[in-house]
């Protein structure tokens, strides 16, 4: 496949070939990371000459995220050696994600397209105000194991306002996965539920729950949700939540192969200490976990990132200075964006890409 | 031959013991932890030689009975701390106790037998304080007053956690001594002080900063049996007690000390550190004092949640100054 040249890509109303078959190579018009990291306009292959009215074929893209006109689908000539003649423009909002459209030949000059999520419609735009929206390069946001830390007991609202975060997060998180590389493959979600340690210590003690490890976004929203239908747990001591143990459980299970970690704690309360604390009295965790030298591992032998959302928005004790470290919002006042840019969840700034992405082999 | 039965009116008569101190000092916890420690003491004694343990604390008639029974299920059972002093002093306890004593049988003869003893218990203090010096006059001072002038023997709840945040023991315990000394001062009291045996109870002795204080200062021992929970030794007592009234939040405290001993005769003073709930032991990791993990008392939330207990209470030196005072009381003469 030849990439055009988006000098020669005239603007040309759709033309209409002799009769029934075409002369010339029909081609949708995309784009392509380059090594570099560059995009650049290249074509995907319809129909070769002498393909007739009813021909179809089915190909791969990947649409990111688009702006208000939607994705583009334009369908060029090629007319060798003097380049191509653009055809037609359609464009509609698909979600992004990766698809597998049929286009169909019409007639010469007509080509459709189905199996997608939405009809396409006709883009009168100026071809060239659509190649100016082409952003230079892709922010390309690396492969990403986004852990998702719930303090599941306490107040309902609170609770449920905690839940409500973490499910616009991981939205958030795909939107960059999508927005940036166009694939949401490239995130990995794990959701934990957390809460105190019974005490008095005959009432059985709740562990840290894992409600999904390193799944699907998908998956991940789908156990958000019946997290949010479950509601509040019981307070239980009102002073500590098992930070500590949920700190200590994945220094021992999370390793790179999933992606960069990034910890989300959204929760309030701090964590238990490893022994007696006579500046907190807080009791200590019955398992003896200490929080900081957990921390200490994650953030030096694992390179993890942490964000922290809190009820109370304070990060005047440790343990939430060093869980909001990298990003920190209190519960009531989350721009979304901005913590999960600063995360590098996403680009700081929305990217969008008016063309579709050519997917590549195997993927 | 069957164990004696004192002459209670005899023996009883001014064989009284208040209990004293400021509000939330612990002493319905004291008196609730007192009776379950002594249970346990007689179920070891026992188990070890088929005999009854000395002391035991009993309820003058049922509903009394009822009561401390209400009081030490809350206490063990529930794992709550028991309802403050007004809802408990219109009940009517007695310490009892076996002891050995010679009497004479005829004119030369002497025997060794085994007695029965009862001495009342008066739970003294309200919340709001009739210890405060405010309350002055108020029934509940006259009753105090009342109770202390009749008593023999004074526990007196010194709480240092309540010392470092509100600082207020002086101001709780000059009046009281003061109007005590006034009413007893026509009596031939001996070097001008009040006869009372008074034994000094630093109650609390589990809560965190009063362990620490014991162990920066040196202070802590451990029983060379399991579970080894940490004490204090009781002839290091006072200076642990004087150590604690240095941290007093109104800086007064240093007085409490030096006035239980200008008003009562030093050496009928004895000192204990103390604690009715006594150390948190995790069953599941040896069932031993751990000091990286020892604390029993959950403080509550604000007013929205009470404080708890959070595993099995094990009584501190609870015991003894009971004991210890019992004992003395016996020596001195009915009036």
């Amino acid at each position: 496949m030849e990439a055009p040249e988006s000098a020669v890509l005239a603007e040309m109303p759709a033309g209409n070939g002799p009769g029934d078959r075409i002369r010339e190579r029909y081609e949708l018009v995309a784009l392509r990371r380059a090594a570099g990291g560059q995009l650049e306009l290249a074509t995907i292959p319809l129909f070769g000459p002498g393909a007739r009215s009813g021909d179809h074929r089915r190909f791969r893209i990947r649409c990111a995220l688009s702006d208000e006109h939607g994705t583009v689908f334009a369908v060029a000539a090629c007319e060798r050696p003097h380049g191509h003649r653009l055809m037609s423009v359609q464009s509609g909002q698909i979600p992004p994600g990766s698809y597998q459209p049929t286009a169909e030949l019409v007639q010469p000059g007509t080509v459709s397209f189905r199996d997608l999520p939405v009809t396409l419609r006709e883009d009168r735009r100026r071809w060239g105000d659509i190649v100016a929206q082409i952003p230079d390069r892709l922010e390309r946001v690396r492969p990403t194991h986004l852990i998702l830390a719930i303090e599941t007991s306490g107040v309902t609202d609170h609770v449920g306002e905690r839940i409500d975060r973490a499910r616009q997060l991981v939205r958030r998180a795909v939107d960059g996965a999508n927005g940036a590389n166009g694939a949401d493959d490239q995130l990995r979600v794990s959701l934990l539920s957390y809460g105190p340690h019974a005490v008095p210590d005959r009432e059985a003690d709740a562990q840290v729950r894992t409600l999904a490890w390193a799944d699907t976004s998908e998956n991940a929203l789908t156990e958000i949700a019946m997290l949010a239908e479950q509601g509040a747990a019981p307070l239980g001591y009102w002073r500590a939540a098992q930070l500590e143990c949920l700190l200590t459980e994945l220094a021992s299970r999370v390793s790179n192969a999933d992606g960069r970690p990034v910890l989300v704690t959204i929760g309030s309360r701090p964590a238990f200490p490893a022994r007696v604390d006579l500046a907190s009295e807080i009791i200590p965790c019955p398992r003896k976990r200490n929080w900081m030298t957990a921390w200490q591992f994650l953030r030096e032998n694992l390179g993890f990132a942490f964000g922290a959302i809190t009820d109370h928005g304070r990060q005047d004790e440790d343990i939430w200075a060093c869980l909001g470290s990298t990003a920190f919002a209190p519960l009531s006042a989350v721009d979304p964006w901005r913590f999960a840019a600063k995360l590098g969840l996403a680009a700081a700034t929305r990217q969008t890409l008016p063309l579709p992405l050519i997917e590549p082999e195997g993927a | 031959m069957p164990p004696a039965q004192f002459d209670s009116d005899r023996l009883n008569g001014d064989r009284r013991i208040t209990m004293w101190g400021a509000p939330s000092t612990g002493k319905t916890t004291f008196l609730a932890a007192l009776s379950v420690a002594l249970l346990r003491q007689n179920g070891m004694a026992q188990q070890e030689n088929g005999e009854r343990a000395a002391w035991r604390v009993v309820g003058v008639d049922k509903a009394d009975s009822d009561a401390l029974t209400t009081l030490m299920k809350t206490l063990a059972g529930d794992r709550a701390f028991p309802p403050a002093t007004t809802a408990v002093e219109q009940y009517r306890w007695e310490l009892v106790g076996t002891v050995q004593r010679t009497i004479r049988v005829g004119r030369f003869r002497r025997e060794r037998r085994k007695e029965t003893v009862t001495i009342p218990l008066d739970l003294a203090d309200a919340p709001g304080g009739a210890a405060a010096p405010t309350l002055a006059g108020h029934p509940r001072w006259e009753a105090l007053l009342k109770n202390m002038e009749r008593s023999k023997g004074i526990v007196f709840f010194f709480d240092p956690v309540r010392e470092f945040t509100d600082g207020d023991a002086f101001s709780h315990t000059f009046a009281v001594v003061n109007e005590l000394s006034q009413r007893m001062r026509d009596r031939q009291l001996p070097g001008g002080r009040l006869p009372h045996y008074v034994a000094v109870c630093i109650a609390k002795f589990d809560e965190i900063r009063v362990f620490k204080t014991a162990e920066r200062l040196g202070m802590i021992e451990f029983d060379t049996d399991p579970p080894r929970f940490p004490r204090v030794p009781d002839d290091e007592a006072r200076e642990f007690f004087a150590s604690l009234c240095e941290v007093s939040r109104s800086g007064d405290a240093e007085m409490v000390l030096s006035m239980l001993e200008q008003t009562f005769q030093p050496e009928r003073i004895r000192y204990f550190a103390t604690s009715a709930i006594g150390f948190y032991v995790d069953r599941r990791s040896g069932g031993v004092f751990d000091p990286d993990n020892f604390q029993n008392h959950v403080p509550g939330r604000d007013k929205t949640e009470p404080s708890r207990i959070r595993g099995s209470i094990n009584p501190v030196n609870v015991v003894e100054p009971m004991v210890w005072l019992g004992r003395n009381l016996l020596k001195e003469p009915a009036e």
